[in-house]
């Protein structure tokens, strides 16, 4: 019974953060394909 | 992805194995899909979302794992099981990756030059987790199922589920690239959508042949 509600929370988690992690890729509209951050020079690169 | 959840959780609740099988076999496609995508991709904003997915379907499984008894599997498959036929069929996709990947990376050795799939990659990290870890799952399944051994039917029923959650995945992404924005082309298109609609095929008969 423990390993089945652990299982159960495991894939209810799981769920979750697929949708939330879907519409994060919609939202990014290039499926987050690039990031931009600063370098230690100081310059701005996007990656 | 989500309406296979909602269905293997339906399934799971009621203590189905059909349910054990069906949630193994979504934390190994999180597990393996979300583990390329954090060690292929470019670092973005979701990057802690896919490591989140990967350790999910990686503890998901594991747990799953120690709860399903491979004797009773073997036990509550019916006489019609497509037995030899799924051993092919896993030995076939792992002789088919086997000669896609090696063909490519002989190629590269012998030319000198870097394969093209590398385009922008440094290694071909895809390839070396099929030819690691999957190619020998598929063949181990296939031989162990044609000799009847317990661990051959959940090993095939879980890698048969998982290969049919990959290929659909990428039938859709190859539609959408195609149709939105114009990448890729036809022959890998139709290509990946055979694959898939054989996947579904197999995946279907193990489902439906199990008794629960």
């Amino acid at each position: 019974m423990k390993n089945q509600n652990m299982v159960l929370t495991l894939a209810i988690a799981a769920s979750v953060l697929l949708f939330v992690v879907s519409i994060g890729a919609i939202l990014l509209d290039d499926c987050g394909s690039s990031y931009t951050f600063t370098s230690l020079q100081g310059e701005k690169v996007t990656i | 992805m989500l309406p296979l959840f909602l269905l293997a959780l339906r399934f799971y609740q009621r203590r189905h194995l059909k349910g054990q099988l069906l949630l193994a076999a979504l934390f190994t496609y999180l597990a393996y899909i979300y583990l390329i995508g954090l060690m292929g991709n470019t670092f973005n904003g979701l990057f802690l979302g896919w490591v989140a997915l990967f350790s999910i379907g990686c503890f998901g499984l594991i747990r799953l794992l120690l709860e399903i008894n491979p004797d009773t599997l073997s036990q509550k498959v019916s006489r019609e099981f497509p037995r030899k036929p799924v051993a092919v069929y896993m030995i076939g996709v792992a002789v088919l990756l086997s000669i896609q990947y090696i063909t490519e990376i002989i190629g590269a050795y012998i030319t000198g030059r870097p394969p093209l799939s590398l385009a922008h990659y440094t290694t071909l990290e895809l390839a070396g987790l099929e030819l690691g870890i999957m190619i020998p799952l598929h063949i181990l399944a296939g031989v162990l199922l044609w000799r009847q051994k317990a661990w051959g039917y959940m090993l095939s029923s879980v890698l048969a589920f998982a290969a049919f959650m990959v290929f659909i995945a990428l039938s859709i992404s190859l539609l959408i690239s195609s149709f939105w924005y114009g990448y890729g082309n036809m022959a890998d298109i139709a290509i990946t959508i055979v694959i898939t609609v054989i996947a579904a095929v197999f995946s279907f008969a193990i489902f439906m042949k199990i008794r629960d």
